[in-house]
């Protein structure tokens, strides 16, 4: 009996094996086929579709072009189609209606197979008719996360701003069912552009989910538009964190329209529970103007007790240059060893080691002393490679004075 | 006698019956794969690679590329990195006290000069002797570190990255242009927090490459190699996606893989003292993320392709092989607590369960029934007819096994596109099983022996460029 089966179970494993051979053999030669034809028909309608785009004139070409749904003739029409959107896209799009691909994917969208749906949404995403916008945005409701995906790129491929709209009507929902991430909202709302702007601080300014406020103002903070500036001071003071964090990240982009009242709430942020929020401060607060207040501040968040933020905040001091060389020296002179590495580090990083040792010829005494004073902390501290540099191939008089600095240092 | 023969007869029954459970699971990976991955092959085509290319919101990078004497390798697989598709990314090459001058020759080619950078142990290394850099090139960085490891090399790499993702690279591998950000699209796309991904690791060994990139996929003229293509398509192409699909990945190749920054160093960073690394920190993740309840993903997509080199010797494949089982060992006899432990879920009650005994103990098992079932036949305890049955099976199932993994690649990704690769793949995978299975057995029982007396020594793996 068990010999039996074992022959059975041997005869079935050799008639699969055989069966997959089969199967691959066919589809290679089928496959082979296919794409020959495939070849052959794109190679030829290419330039009779150029030829009737160049000259507008699309009506002529119809007939030739017209094809069974899912025949080779349709796809390779498709591809050329889709290819010579990008250059002429108001012809392409018309043809692509009169062949009736929008049709044949618009009735796609009422399949229940999965993959099916997904890619008559994806297809008429990069069709991209405004009218497709309503019916896709149907599709919004499903439950299934990778249609919503789908669906949002999609809509965002069209691009228009009711599509826009359309999303941020469903976004709450979406967010509620957790369907849809964060990335995947933000990497679409993006693909809107500048346009987008004004319908996405509208939207920001109606909404109360945390969550889509962090992502309109992240998303807006991309974008070129400084109106953006407004909703983001609105919501500087928000009580959660992260969108406390996005408004700022959109204040750090127009940093130059910043007033002193706005510096001044600003500047409140420093000492923010959150150490995301204080990290975004010293970003802007190395962007703005070097007053007095401002390198006081960045002086209290080099010590600050988390590293992301005293980096920061040494990375955002090395661009204060000469204003901010008292600091530099003070902190440089200080016990907290950290931010004297990362301080070290960032100036050798940046220019600001270049300008310290161009101060070494300065007429100015002050700022020749502190730079000088500087340059020797750092080759104290191991930071001398910059120095090391500038003596193999810099100027004469300022390697006299680097010589001198290094002869110190070993006195 | 009569317990002797007792126990000749009951280990083979044991034979039979694990074999049996052995093969079912195989069968079911195997129907499980066939679906998952003609399913998601179709869904590249609406696969968001173009849009996750050109948006500023997609996570910054840091590839990690551990190099100990790797001049022969380390510029073509730097050329690679570099020419990927990805929006923000820094590649951080960890040189690990080489000393055939692969730290010179990167410093003369980039034109790298000495940085002064503070070098923070967040995950304790050995330590660094230097930085390189070039400002021109500003997402490259050298660091020059005492030889501990490639382990503790990826630790320091971890150290010095400022992305929230690393993505670890072998030093002498090719990475696809599109490879990154297909393994980034789960990341992006999960609900769920994705702290691992990895991709499937292809044969270099017969491809002709062009500036970083595979250009002609080729079979290679040794043997060796070729069977490392049909067992790599097995291993990726069903073992892997099947135990994805079962959200039971437990290992990710080090060639190519994707982690949360965050994850690993909470998880305490690679394991030093491990062989298999790769695989440790997979083990670890899932306890760490388990045993705090925290939700998490170890995901593994079948379309992210790095190519890499095979061992081309016997004795060299011998070294890899046994370096791996005993790694494998260690992971499994290491967090043994994991096993039929049900506050693991699945990794407890389905994945660590079969990795110790048809992974870990399979190659005793095999050795031993080389030994012991041919004596059964010549002391008559076995019938002769099902004993050649049953080799008939076996044979024919591993057969099938290796068959299907090219069957596989032919209906979805079909890289080898050549009748001469289709044909020489199919002879090789029937082949597989009358010698280089055995010999893998053999390399692999071998270390299960060198792991019991303790010889726990990685065996460096010099391939053929």
């Amino acid at each position: 009996m068990i010999q039996k089966v074992i022959i059975l179970i041997v005869s079935l494993i050799v008639f699969l094996i055989l069966l997959f051979f089969l199967i691959a053999v066919f589809r290679r030669i089928r496959g082979a086929r296919r794409y020959r034809e495939l070849d052959r028909i794109r190679a030829y309608y290419l330039p009779i579709l150029q030829e009737s785009f160049k000259k507008g004139d699309i009506l002529s070409i119809i007939n030739d072009l017209i094809s069974e749904p899912g025949s080779i003739k349709f796809k390779a029409i498709e591809e050329l189609l889709f290819k010579l959107k990008e250059r002429f896209p108001e012809p392409a799009k018309e043809l692509l209606i009169r062949l009736g691909y929008v049709s044949f994917y618009e009735n796609m969208l009422s399949d229940k197979n999965r993959i099916n749906k997904a890619t008559a949404i994806d297809r008429l995403g990069i069709i991209g008719l405004e009218t497709s916008a309503d019916r896709l945005s149907q599709m919004l409701r499903s439950d299934d996360r990778e249609i919503i995906s789908v669906t949002v790129r999609a809509l965002s491929n069209i691009g228009t701003l009711e599509a826009l709209a359309l999303i941020l009507d469903h976004l709450p929902g979406l967010f509620e069912r957790w369907l849809i991430t964060r990335k995947a909202v933000e990497t679409a709302l993006l693909k809107f552009g500048d346009k987008g702007t004004p319908l996405l601080i509208q939207y920001g300014k109606t909404i109360s989910n945390p969550k889509i406020i962090a992502i309109i103002l992240d998303t807006l903070s991309h974008l070129n538009n400084n109106q953006a500036i407004g909703l983001a001071m609105d919501n500087i003071n928000h009580p959660d964190p992260e969108v406390r964090t996005k408004s700022l990240k959109i204040i750090e982009r127009f940093s130059d329209l910043l007033n002193g009242k706005d510096l001044e709430k600003i500047l409140s942020l420093s000492k923010d529970p959150a150490w995301f929020v204080r990290l975004h401060v010293a970003k802007i607060l190395g962007k703005v103007n070097s007053k007095k207040d401002v390198i006081d501040y960045l002086g209290k968040l080099i010590m600050d007790e988390n590293w992301q933020v005293r980096n920061a905040a040494a990375s955002a001091l090395s661009k204060k240059t000469e204003a901010g060389l008292d600091l530099i020296l003070k902190i440089l002179k200080g016990k907290d060893h950290y931010a004297i590495e990362s301080l070290c580090e960032e100036i050798e990083k940046t220019e600001l080691c270049r300008v310290l040792i161009y101060n070494l010829l300065s007429p100015d005494g002050e700022v020749y002393k502190k730079s000088r004073e500087i340059l020797k902390i750092m080759n104290n501290l191991g930071f001398s490679t910059p120095i090391m540099e500038y003596l193999q191939t810099g100027d004469e008089a300022i390697a006299m004075e680097l010589k001198l600095l290094l002869s110190e240092k070993a006195a | 006698m009569k317990v002797t023969t007792a126990l000749i007869l009951g280990f083979n029954y044991f034979v039979g019956i694990y074999y049996t459970f052995f093969n079912i699971i195989y069968s079911l990976l195997l129907c499980i794969s066939l679906i998952v991955i003609i399913k998601y092959t179709k869904r590249l085509k609406y696969a968001p690679v173009k849009e996750i290319n050109y948006s500023p919101e997609t996570p910054p990078v840091s590839i990690l590329i551990a190099a100990r004497n790797e001049r022969d390798v380390i510029l073509r697989t730097l050329e690679s990195v570099f020419s990927i598709n990805y929006p923000f990314y820094d590649v951080i090459v960890i040189n690990d006290g080489s000393d055939d001058g692969t730290l010179e020759l990167l410093i003369d080619k980039f034109k790298l000069k000495k940085i002064d950078m503070v070098y923070r142990n967040i995950l304790k290394t050995a330590p660094v002797k230097a930085f390189y850099y070039n400002r021109e090139l500003p997402n490259l960085l050298v660091v020059d570190k005492v030889r501990s490891g490639k382990a503790d090399s990826l630790n320091c790499g971890i150290n010095m990255s400022k992305a929230p993702y690393i993505c670890t690279i072998d030093a002498d591998s090719i990475v696809e242009p599109d490879a990154l950000i297909r393994l980034m699209i789960p990341v992006i796309e999960s609900p769920v927090p994705v702290v691992a991904c990895g991709g499937v690791v292809r044969v270099l060994n017969g491809s002709r490459i062009e500036k970083g990139i595979v250009k002609d996929i080729g079979l290679p003229r040794e043997r060796l190699p070729v069977f490392q293509i049909v067992e790599y398509l097995r291993a990726f192409l069903f073992g892997r996606v099947g135990w994805d699909a079962l959200r039971s990945i437990l290992i990710l190749s080090g060639t190519f893989s994707l982690f949360n920054k965050n994850a690993i160093i909470s998880a305490g960073g690679f394991h030093t003292r491990h062989l298999a690394e790769d695989m440790e920190i997979i083990v670890r993740l899932h306890e760490y993320y388990r045993k705090n309840k925290k939700p998490y993903s170890i995901k593994f997509i079948s379309d992210p392709i790095c190519w890499t080199e095979v061992p081309s010797t016997l004795r060299a494949l011998a070294r890899q092989r046994r370096r791996w089982h005993m790694g494998l060992m260690q992971s499994i006899i290491e967090y043994r607590k994991m096993i039929f432990n049900p506050s693991y879920g699945r990794i407890g009650l389905l994945i660590f369960p079969y990795y110790l005994f048809f992974e870990m103990l399979g190659p005793l098992v095999e050795f031993l029934g080389y030994l012991i079932v041919p004596t059964s036949y010549f002391l008559g305890l076995l019938n002769l007819n099902f004993f050649l049955l049953f080799l008939l099976l076996a044979i024919i199932y591993g057969i099938f096994l290796s068959t299907t993994g090219i069957f596989l690649e032919e209906l979805t990704y079909r890289r080898y596109p050549g009748w001469d690769h289709l044909s020489r793949l199919l002879v090789y995978g029937i082949l597989e099983n009358f010698g280089y299975r055995q010999i893998n057995s053999f390399f692999r029982f071998q270390a299960t022996l060198y792991y019991l007396c303790g010889k726990r020594k990685w065996e460096h793996v010099r391939k053929n460029v």
